[in-house]
């Protein structure tokens, strides 16, 4: 049980009396891995991304069935501020804080969450964040100038240094690279890789290639269902099931 | 082909109809007012308005009238409009956020002179706040709280689906992601705001129920007479006197251009991150 971060069964979502997720049973995501999550767009990916720091129920009209547990306790009786401050998400489009600067940023959610008070604590930990998404480098030298001097790919990774700065346990990411040219996106894949050390990572990919690249477990949801799951090698090389070969293949 | 050409044309010469009395208005305001402008120099915008047939003077008695009043309007519709549009914004698609809307779109349609009457009966008649700076003020404030409002409503919108979840993802309280759109949307409330007292400044008719007109006294108590720059402008543009008649062109100039760098500066704002 210590080994999954998450454990999903029997698991239905409505959207104002639509349902968009199909009974997910037996899903269980490993600790200290990349799990991928592909499908075609509107197969519910985001949704069940949303679900698991619960900022789905922000929306209205959500309706949740079944099971998703979080290290083997039941999320939906874990605080949604404390839960979400341990699963950090980063979204499709780079969304910095235009208005604040680059160490800002990086520095308002612990400051806001009353985490860090004293300035050479909050220094260190901006700067270790900013490192450890591999973006400290480039930025070091002009840390007040305001976020939005980045590139896309920069910005990305700033989101991900904001995201990093709260020492989440797991970190998801919706198509983090979809809106970001190819060397960005491929720096965004290596930072990925080198994170798993500390902590899981649950990447929904928009193209079943960067899964191939980088994930270590895949799922394919189809239509609100979840096709398929297991270690990518197996997935990719002898799927299971028709669908995730064709998808696969780039056929649907 | 021949669609597109005349679909040019027209808009061609619509355009002309509304840049040809857009230009005449401001030349005339120009070559009358700016002759006076410069003669008259700072003490124009410092002094008190001259008697009959004596002299330039200025206009500082109605213009420190004219900028109490935004100032008090202000401090009033400021915190109004910015709860009324973070309500809109964060309850929208709830009933009552439905009413405060439909009360703030209708508010601005509203005719201003109904806004004066009202003010009238209400604060200065029953509540015996008495013609003055502050009811004039009360008058003025709400006619720039819908203003406000509906600019604030469209930033504090978009702020809100840019970094609602973003906020609540990093773990922060409600307040705290109230906090957040607010600071990130802010360019929209300052245009707001911008363009509430721009909108108030040129305004006449309220003032007309609400203050006692008193040209040539600066300000000694909040409740002293008090008049706008539009009322000086409306008194001496109609009075046969040629120094007075100066006066009004030199006034109205100057109502246009600060009106005109407040809205300049409400477009810079919107489009600039602060
Ligand atoms: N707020 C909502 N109201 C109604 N339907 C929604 C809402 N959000 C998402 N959906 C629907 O849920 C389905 C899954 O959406 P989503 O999770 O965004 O898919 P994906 O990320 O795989 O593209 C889609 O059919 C979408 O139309
Ligand atoms: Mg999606």
């Amino acid at each position: 049980m210590e080994n999954y971060v998450f454990e999903i069964d029997h698991l239905n979502v409505w959207i104002e009396n639509k349902h968009i997720l199909k009974d997910i049973c037996n899903l269980k995501i490993p600790k200290n891995t990349i799990f991928a999550i592909m499908g075609p767009s509107g197969s519910g990916k985001s949704t069940f991304l949303k679900l698991l720091n619960r900022l789905l129920e922000l929306k209205k009209n959500v309706k949740i069935e079944g099971e998703i547990k979080f290290y083997g306790q039941d999320i939906f009786k874990i605080d949604p501020i404390r839960l979400r401050r341990r699963v950090g998400i980063v979204f499709q489009q780079p969304n910095p804080f235009y208005h604040m600067s680059i160490f800002d940023n990086v520095a308002y959610a612990l400051k806001a969450n009353g985490l860090i008070k004293n300035k050479a604590d909050l220094i260190n930990a901006v700067t270790e964040a900013l490192i450890r998404a591999n973006l400290y480098d480039e930025v070091k030298d002009r840390l007040n100038k305001p976020a939005s001097v980045l590139s896309g790919g920069q910005q990305q990774r700033l989101v991900i240094a904001r995201a990093l700065a709260l020492k989440p346990e797991v970190l998801l990411l919706d198509e983090p690279t979809s809106q970001i040219d190819v060397v960005g996106a491929r720096k965004i894949e290596e930072l990925l890789i080198s994170l798993k050390e500390q902590i899981t990572i649950i990447l929904v990919s928009h193209t079943p290639q960067q899964a191939a690249r980088i994930s270590d477990y895949v799922a394919l949801f189809y239509d609100g269902r979840l096709v398929e799951w297991g270690q990518s090698e197996n997935i990719f090389t002898y799927p299971k099931n028709e669908l995730t070969e064709k998808y696969v293949a780039g056929r649907i | 082909m021949v669609k597109d050409k005349l679909i040019f044309f027209l808009a061609f010469i619509s355009t002309i109809f509304l840049f040809l009395p857009f230009t005449w208005l401001l030349s005339v305001l120009l070559i009358k007012g700016a002759p006076v402008i410069f003669k008259g120099g700072l003490e124009f915008l410092t002094g008190i308005p001259p008697l009959p047939g004596d002299g330039l003077g200025g206009i500082g008695t109605v213009l420190e009238g004219s900028i109490f009043m935004a100032i008090i309007a202000s401090l009033i519709s400021i915190p109004i409009s910015i709860l009324t549009a973070l309500y809109i914004v964060m309850y929208e698609g709830g009933l009552f956020a439905k009413i405060l809307r439909f009360l703030v779109d209708s508010l601005v349609e509203f005719p201003t002179i109904i806004i004066g009457i009202s003010v009238f009966i209400i604060f200065v008649q029953n509540l015996k706040l008495g013609l003055n700076g502050i009811s004039g003020a009360i008058a003025l404030s709400i006619i720039m709280i819908p203003y406000t409002t509906i600019q604030a409503i469209e930033n504090l919108r978009q702020s809100k689906d840019e970094y609602l979840e973003v906020g609540y993802s990093l773990g922060l309280t409600d307040s705290n992601v109230i906090k957040l759109i607010l600071s990130e949307g802010r360019e929209g409330v300052i245009t707001g705001i911008l363009i509430g007292i721009a909108k108030i400044f040129g305004e006449t008719a309220p003032l007309l129920f609400t203050t006692v007109t008193s040209f040539n006294i600066f300000l000694r108590t909040l409740t002293s007479p008090i008049t706008g720059v539009p009322s000086l402008i409306f008194n001496f543009a109609f009075s046969p006197y040629n120094n007075w008649l100066d006066v009004a062109w030199g006034a109205a100039l100057i109502l246009a251009l600060t009106v005109t760098i407040l809205f300049t500066l409400a477009r810079i704002f919107t489009r600039r991150k602060l």
